[in-house]
Formats: structure tokens, C-alpha cells, sequence
């Protein structure tokens, strides 16, 4: 008896070390869970948990390296003042100009010898497609996966997030609350173009972004009707058919791919589209994908360009 | 149209020498039979004439070299029956005799009335009209190869080769395709110089004989005089007993 | 021999399975024409092309809109399904009888290794949309060229055997230097992916007008060389004492085959299985004459791909199916059935 209990005890020691050191967790929460609210640290003061996609991670000191391979969290970290703590960004990282002056990564072809080499205190992503996730914790460099959020509400919490893990909670909270603010105004202001339908394309092959998907959260909120909620498709981003499109006939048209080529000429010129109100009317808009396709601080910019150029055109 | 003339054909396979220097005569109306141990070089032999391989020395058919003649006209000059042939699925045997009209198609054209009508005789002759709309893979071993020899009658060549014709067949099916060769070849005048294993048919059906061994012709001459026991002997590693036939020796194999 | 006139054996030359085969072609073009995720009404359609033919003149009642998706998206969009599926299964069937495989397909020689990588090569190199195409075409090509080029290398007589080998080469090196670059560039994988799923875009009649005059330049060519084909079948060596040239009549056949092979897929990605299935279900209706299996086959591609691809914009209300994928869910199944109807051929 007494040989089992010194082997549960040392059992217990060895898990409660295991935990310890196990501080990123495998669970697949897809979604942060707006309800786990920070725990928030007076004066900024470490260690912290901070939650994420994979669920809470603890910062132990102050990051004073930090490596950014998501573009977002590279706005997000310079908007907070944290641009100084930040060492490396990777290639879709061009916003604001400093962040183009830091070493580049490649976050499409991760490798983690060169982020190691870089010697990071704190890591932050936006995907884990090629097994980063695996890699940076089998060399123990802790990590942020701040995904693709799903509303507004998620996209706030992971700046608040990103604050609290660097050390710049109050920023955090101060900016959020502004933000927030700012899109009560717009939203408000949006009334008078409620119902009014859109079509949004990702991309030249007729891909589009349903109210499932965070930019389409957004114009939910601003009342707009997205077609794409009208297709019966599964998934955020759904490929839809030309003649879908055309018989739907929306009032205006977003191009996330002008980047890509994508004018409103060559929209006007695709087969059967002339008839679409929003072409004949002139009410095809180009966005700039570089803020249509993150979810950051720009955001609140991106919204209040939509429903400017919606009213522009109101009767 | 005289016959067939080759002086030092020489053919290699791979670079290894398969036949080393033969020399042939066969006139109009000549059969002559190519026998010989297995690797000897008959089907070799056969290719060579037929123009299918490259082969050195002097090959005339008729009044022209082959080596000068474009294949249509080869062609038009010999037809080829082979060992296997091969039998396109679903094919009907009409179409099948009819492709050895090829070589007075034009390129860009379809086959004519003339065409359709040579067809038709031919298989009239080889008692194969009431088979003319079945697959040729339908049929039976002899009629296969009768619609074999007609697809190389309706080429109208002066030439005939034929690679172990007998092969696959049951010994009545055996004699049929012989003697049908050796009518058609009275009656229109052919050259036919076939490749046979069983030395008693190439001894009745043949008016001369040639040995090859080794890529090299060992014996030459009427059936009697290649025939003989000793040389059968010597050259297959076979016992026989020759005995004199009505229309020519009967090779008999014996035990020892 | 008898001298008296026999009664001539007429060939008959079964044009049943070609009207056949343009019936099914016509009522795949009426149903790609009526059916779509925007719910047009049938009758309305017809008459709005109609309406388009010179001389007619009737409103149909559609809207604009509606009026626009009938004659500048399904209109095109058909004629070019019926374009590409005609070319695949007409370069199909011409492959298949070249070389004697009834399960030699037009992508045999490395065409479709070579339009990929082609592709992947605009794509990859930033270059605007409107080069995919003649790049795609260009690597095709390229890739049977280095197949013969390949297959002579030997020395040895350019057999179909060695040929089909050194297509196989080919094709496996292409498609290795594709995946490098693909990998070296992988934001854009997604959009290559898209590519090589096949797509008969929306880019109105350019795609068909691009198309048209190398279809037409490949099916005179093979159309020319139906006999050809037919003696091909008893073998290169009985076709040569015959008295054709098999090693001339393949390269022509296949570089015919490939022109519009290549051609149908650079214009709309790689699209698998109808270059197969067609002439094979075609051929067990027609027999093997090349006279009526190509005709035959050229209606039946181009229905079939029609067919294809209105399940392929159906089957989800207002989203598409890539085409590769619907024809792919129809050729599993089909080679299943091939196994199991498969006849032993007697010796």
C-alpha cells in the first residue's frame, strides 16, 4: 500500500509539472470566447493569461522580442505603442510604414529554424496550416493563435488580448473603447441605408463572404443584405455562380480583389453583368484588400467607407 | 510479273546478327518453303522481304528493288499473312478483308465500288460471305484464318508470305489453308513463300525447300533433296524415317 | 471463281449511333439552355435566342437580367462545354486508337503536366489573367514535343510503347517542377488549385472564339485520318505491310489529338475523364470504325461535358462545383463498371 502511495504521489508531482509547462493547450476552440474576460493586471504587471484560439496562455514577463506573422496582429501591436517590442513581421505585414522597416518572414513557408534563429520571447500568428503551432512549442517559444475572428465583439477581444500580453492593457482598453464607439456612430448613422443589397467578391473566381464570415458581420450590422446569404452554400466563404449573381441583381458591389487586377471595368465587362444595378448604376467600389482582409484597428475605416459610399449615391 | 530475288540479305536484331548472307530465287507460280530450328531466322527472313525491317543486301520483288519502294507499293506487291495476326475487337470480317484495300486507297479517300467489289469476290472464293457481317473474333481457328488469307488476297499483290499458317489449327483446318494456297497460287500465278515447322507439309505442299540454320542456309533444293533423314538429323537434333509419298517424302518422326 | 456479278455487300455504315449521339447532343444543349440556378422560365429562353436569330425578332418577356444570364452566361457557357467536351473526347478517342489502348487518354502523352505547369507559371509570375491561357497551351505542347523527343533519344525504333513511356517521364517531371514553384509561391495555391479543377469560365465567347480555330484545325486533321486509324488497329507491324507509315500516321494523329486537347485545356483547366469515358461508352455502341466512333464521339463529349457542367452550377443553389469534380464523381463509378463488364477476349 505504502509503495502505491508514494507512486500516486509522484504521479501528482509529475502532472502538476506537466500542467505547468503544458501552458499551450490542444484544444481546438475554433473561436475565443468573448466570455473569458482577461485577467487584468494592475499596472501591467506579469504574469498574465491571455486567451486565444487555443485557449488561455500565460505570458510570464513582459515581451520585449516579439515576432508578428499576421499582418493583423502587426496593426494591432503598433496601434497599442508596442512597435518598439517588435523584432521581425512577415511579408504581409506593410502596415503602418515602421513595420516595413523590421526583418521579414515568410509566413506562407514558415520555417521555424528562422524564427527561432530570431530569438523570440513571443510569437503571434494568424493560421496554423503548416504545423507552427507544433513546432514552436517543441522549442518552447510561446505563442499567440489569434485567428480569423467571426464579429467585432472577437475582433476587440484579441486587440485587448494582444495589449494585455504586451504589457499594454490600458492602451488595449482605451482603443477598444474608442473603436466601439466609433461604430455605434456608424451604425447609426447607417439607418438611412438600411436594406440596402450587396455583393462582396474575395476574389476574381466569384468568391464572396457570407454573414458568417467577420466582413460580413460587418455589413450585418451596418443592415445591409449580402446575397451570399441568399445562396444556400455552406462555409464563410462560399464560390458563387455568375448567373446567381446577375439574377440577384445587387444595389452595390465590393471588390476585395482590386489588388488582384480587379477594376471596375473589367467587372463591367464580364458577360451578363451590365445589367446589374450596381454596375449600370456606377455603384462598383473598390476596397483595399490590405484592410478587407484583416480585422484590425482599419476596420472601423473600412465601415465608415462603405456606408459613405452607399450614401453617396442615396436619392 | 517475275519473282522474288535475294543476293547477301543480312538482318540483325539488337546488333546481334540474325541473318547472315541469304540468297533466294523463287519465281511466278513458285512455292517455296522456309524451314528450320526455332531461332533460325524464318520470321526474320519473311520481315526482311516484306520491307517491315531494315536488312542489308539486295532485296528485288519483281523488276523493282524494295529498298526503293515506297510501302504503298510494297504493298501492292506483297501481302503478308502473320503468325498471330491480330484481331481488332467487334471488327467485322468485311471490314477486316476490306483493309487489304489500303494500299489502293487514296490517302485522303474512302474505299470504292471497286474496292467493295474485290472484297467480295475474295471472300466468295474463301467461302466467307455468309460470315462477312460477324467479328472476326468469332470465329473459329480455320475460318480466322481463311479471313486472313483473304484480307491478303484483296491486297491483289504478286507476292505471298505466309509465317506458320498452320499454327493454331487442327491438322483439317491444316490441310484446308494449304491446299487453298496452293490452288489460289496456280490460279493467279503467286509467288508464295511461307515458313513452316511441319517438314512433311513443307515437303508436299512446297516446290523447294530452303534450310536456314543459324541465319544461314544450310540446304537448298527440291523437298527430296533437303528432306533427307541424315539432314534432318543433323540440323533439328531429330530421328526420322523419310519415306517416298505420292506427291512428295513424308518426314516421319520415330523413337530412337 | 465465279465470273457471274455477285450481289455487292454493301458496307453498311452505321450512321444509327452518330444520329443518336446528335439527338443526345441536342437535347443537352436545350437542357443547359432551360435549367440554372436563376430560374428562367423554359420557354421564355428558347424564345429569347431565338429572338437573337438574324432576321427573327420576338420579345420573350424576360428582364434584363434574366435576358442577360440566357444569352451572354448560358449561351457561351454551353457552346463552350460543348467545344471542350467535343475536343477531349474527339483527342480521346484518336489517342485511344493510335495506340491501341481503350483506356489511353489525351493527357497520355503529358499534355495536362504540361498545361499545369504552363499555368503555374503565369499564375505564379504575377502575369494578368488573359496569359494563363496561351501559357498553359505553350507548356502542353511543350511536353509532347519532349516526349518525342524523348522517345527518340534511344535510338530505337519510336514504338507507341516507348512513346507512352516517355510521356509518363515527362508528365512526372513537369508536374515535380510545377509542385516546386507552387510550393515557393504558396499564396497562390489556392487560385492554381482553382485552376487545375477545371472551370468553363464566364469570360463570354472569348474562351469559345480562342478555342474554335484549333478544334476545327484537330478534328479535320483526325477526321482526315479515320481510315488511317482503322488499319492502325491490327498493329504497327500489320499495318505497315498494308502499306501505311505507323510511325508517320501516330505523329500526325497525335499531334492533331494534342492541338486540341491542349487547346480545350488551357481554356478550361483539366478536365478529367471525358477524354476516356466518351469514346469507351461510345465505342461499345458504334464498334471500333473510327469512320463512326469519331463523330460519335465528338457529339457525346460535347453533350456529356454540357451535361456536366449544368449539374455542375445546380447541385448547389447559386454556388458551382469546379467541373473537375462532378466529371470525377462520374468516373469512378465508370471504371467500376468497366471492371466488371470487362469480356475476356478469346485467344
Amino acid at each position: 500500500m505504502r509503495r502505491g502511495a508514494i507512486a500516486l504521489l509522484m504521479l501528482s508531482i509529475v502532472l502538476v509539472s506537466c500542467r505547468a509547462s503544458a501552458a499551450q493547450t490542444t484544444t481546438t476552440t475554433a473561436t475565443p470566447s468573448p466570455s473569458t474576460t482577461p485577467v487584468r493586471a494592475e499596472g501591467e504587471t506579469f504574469p498574465v493569461t491571455v486567451p486565444t484560439d487555443r485557449g488561455p496562455v500565460e505570458i510570464g514577463t513582459r515581451p520585449a522580442r516579439i515576432v508578428s506573422l499576421s499582418a493583423t496582429a502587426t496593426e494591432m501591436l503598433y496601434a497599442l505603442g508596442a512597435g518598439e517590442q517588435v523584432v521581425a513581421t512577415d511579408l504581409t505585414s506593410n502596415y503602418p510604414d515602421a513595420a516595413g522597416t523590421t526583418p521579414k518572414l515568410d509566413s506562407f513557408n514558415f520555417s521555424v529554424e528562422e524564427v527561432a534563429a530570431l530569438d523570440p520571447d513571443l510569437v503571434i500568428l494568424a493560421f496554423d496550416f503548416q504545423g507552427e503551432a507544433t513546432a514552436l512549442a517543441t522549442l518552447d517559444i510561446p505563442f499567440l493563435l489569434l485567428g480569423p475572428p467571426l464579429d467585432l465583439e472577437s475582433a476587440f477581444a484579441q486587440l485587448e488580448s494582444v495589449g494585455l500580453a504586451t504589457g499594454h492593457a490600458s492602451e488595449a482598453e482605451g482603443i477598444a473603447g474608442g473603436l466601439a464607439a466609433e461604430v455605434a456612430d456608424i451604425v447609426r448613422s447607417a439607418a438611412a441605408i438600411e436594406g440596402v443589397t450587396v455583393y462582396h467578391e474575395v476574389d476574381e473566381t466569384l468568391y464572396t463572404a457570407t454573414s458568417g464570415s467577420f466582413i460580413g458581420d460587418l455589413y450585418q450590422r451596418l443592415g445591409l443584405v449580402n446575397i451570399a446569404d441568399n445562396a444556400d452554400l455552406g462555409g464563410p466563404f462560399p464560390q458563387l455562380s455568375a448567373e446567381f449573381i446577375v439574377d440577384q441583381n445587387p444595389q452595390f458591389i465590393f471588390l476585395a480583389d482590386a489588388n488582384f487586377g480587379v477594376t471596375v471595368d473589367s467587372v463591367a465587362q464580364r458577360p451578363g453583368w451590365q445589367t446589374i444595378s450596381a454596375v449600370a448604376d456606377g455603384n462598383v467600389i473598390p476596397l483595399d484588400g490590405d484592410i478587407a482582409g484583416r480585422w484590425g484597428p482599419r476596420t472601423v475605416e473600412l465601415m465608415r467607407l462603405i456606408v459613405e459610399a452607399i450614401e453617396q449615391q442615396a436619392p | 510479273m517475275s519473282g522474288v530475288t535475294c543476293r547477301g540479305v543480312t538482318a540483325r536484331y539488337n546488333g546481334v546478327p540474325v541473318l547472315a548472307g541469304i540468297d533466294l530465287d523463287v519465281a511466278a507460280g513458285e512455292w517455296l518453303v522456309v524451314v528450320g530450328p526455332n531461332g533460325a531466322g524464318k520470321t526474320t527472313l519473311l520481315r526482311a522481304l516484306a520491307g517491315v525491317i531494315p536488312a542489308g543486301g539486295d532485296i528485288m520483288l519483281g523488276d523493282r528493288r524494295l529498298g526503293e519502294m515506297r510501302r504503298r507499293e510494297v504493298a501492292a506487291r506483297v501481302a503478308v499473312v502473320p503468325q498471330t495476326p491480330v484481331v481488332p475487337d467487334g471488327l467485322a470480317v468485311f471490314d477486316y478483308v476490306m483493309l487489304g484495300r489500303t494500299p489502293y486507297i487514296p490517302y485522303w479517300g474512302m474505299e470504292g465500288p471497286s474496292d467493295r467489289d474485290r472484297v467480295t469476290s475474295v471472300l466468295a472464293r474463301l467461302d466467307l460471305e455468309e460470315y462477312s457481317r460477324r467479328p472476326v473474333s468469332s470465329l473459329s481457328g480455320g475460318e480466322r484464318q481463311r479471313a486472313v488469307l483473304a484480307r491478303a488476297l484483296a491486297q491483289d499483290a504478286s507476292i505471298l508470305l505466309l509465317d506458320e499458317p498452320t499454327t493454331a489449327l487442327d491438322l483439317g483446318h491444316q490441310q484446308q489453308v494449304l491446299e487453298l494456297v496452293d490452288g489460289l497460287r496456280h490460279e493467279v500465278g503467286l509467288v508464295v513463300i511461307s515458313a513452316l515447322h511441319d517438314l512433311t507439309f513443307a515437303a508436299q505442299f512446297g516446290d523447294r525447300v530452303i534450310l536456314l540454320v543459324g541465319g544461314e542456309v544450310a540446304a537448298e533444293g527440291r523437298p527430296e533433296r533437303v528432306l533427307q533423314a541424315e539432314v534432318v538429323s543433323q540440323h533439328f537434333g531429330a530421328t526420322v524415317e523419310v519415306v517416298e509419298g505420292r506427291d512428295g517424302p513424308l518426314v516421319l518422326p520415330v523413337r530412337r | 471463281m465465279s465470273s457471274a456479278a455477285l450481289p455487292r455487300i454493301q458496307a453498311r455504315p452505321r450512321i444509327g449511333p452518330v444520329v443518336t449521339s446528335m439527338a443526345v447532343l441536342a437535347a443537352a444543349a436545350i437542357g443547359s439552355l432551360v435549367l440554372g440556378p436563376a430560374g428562367v422560365n423554359p420557354w421564355q429562353a428558347i424564345v429569347e435566342v431565338l429572338d437573337h436569330v438574324p432576321g427573327v425578332s420576338i420579345d420573350s418577356g424576360l428582364s434584363a437580367q434574366e435576358a442577360a444570364i440566357v444569352w451572354q452566361i448560358r449561351v457561351p457557357r454551353l457552346v463552350l462545354a460543348g467545344l471542350v467536351g467535343a475536343a477531349l473526347a474527339g483527342s480521346g478517342a484518336a489517342y485511344q486508337g493510335v495506340f491501341r489502348n481503350p483506356l489511353a487518354d489525351p493527357y497520355l502523352l503529358g499534355v495536362a503536366a504540361g498545361a499545369g505547369l504552363g499555368a503555374t507559371i503565369a499564375i505564379v509570375s504575377g502575369l494578368p489573367t488573359s496569359a494563363i491561357a496561351p501559357l498553359a497551351f505553350a507548356g502542353a505542347v511543350l511536353a509532347v514535343v519532349a516526349a518525342y523527343g524523348l522517345a527518340s533519344l534511344g535510338g530505337a525504333r519510336r514504338s507507341g510503347a516507348t512513346l507512352i513511356l516517355s510521356g509518363v517521364a515527362v508528365a512526372a517531371f513537369f508536374t515535380a517542377l510545377q509542385t516546386y514553384l507552387q510550393q515557393q509561391h504558396a499564396d497562390t495555391i489556392r487560385q492554381v488549385f482553382s485552376w487545375i479543377l477545371g472551370r468553363l469560365g464566364t469570360t463570354g465567347w472569348g474562351d469559345v472564339r480562342t478555342l474554335l480555330p484549333y478544334a476545327l484545325v484537330s478534328w479535320v486533321v483526325l477526321f482526315a485520318h479515320r481510315r488511317h486509324l482503322d488499319v492502325m488497329a491490327v498493329g504497327e507491324e500489320e499495318a505497315s505491310t498494308l502499306g501505311i507509315d505507323p510511325a508517320r500516321v501516330r505523329l500526325i494523329v497525335v499531334a492533331g489529338a494534342t492541338l486540341g486537347a491542349a487547346a480545350a485545356v488551357a481554356v478550361s483547366g483539366l478536365i478529367a475523364f471525358v477524354g476516356i469515358i466518351v469514346p469507351h461508352i461510345v465505342r461499345m455502341a458504334t464498334g471500333p470504325s473510327h469512320r463512326v466512333l469519331l463523330p460519335a464521339s465528338l457529339a457525346g463529349g460535347a453533350a456529356f461535358l454540357m451535361v456536366a457542367d449544368l449539374v455542375a452550377r445546380t447541385v448547389q443553389s447559386g454556388g458551382e462545383l469546379p467541373i473537375g469534380v462532378v466529371t470525377a464523381f462520374v468516373g469512378a463509378p465508370f471504371f467500376a463498371f468497366i471492371l466488371a463488364t470487362r469480356r475476356e477476349v478469346g485467344a
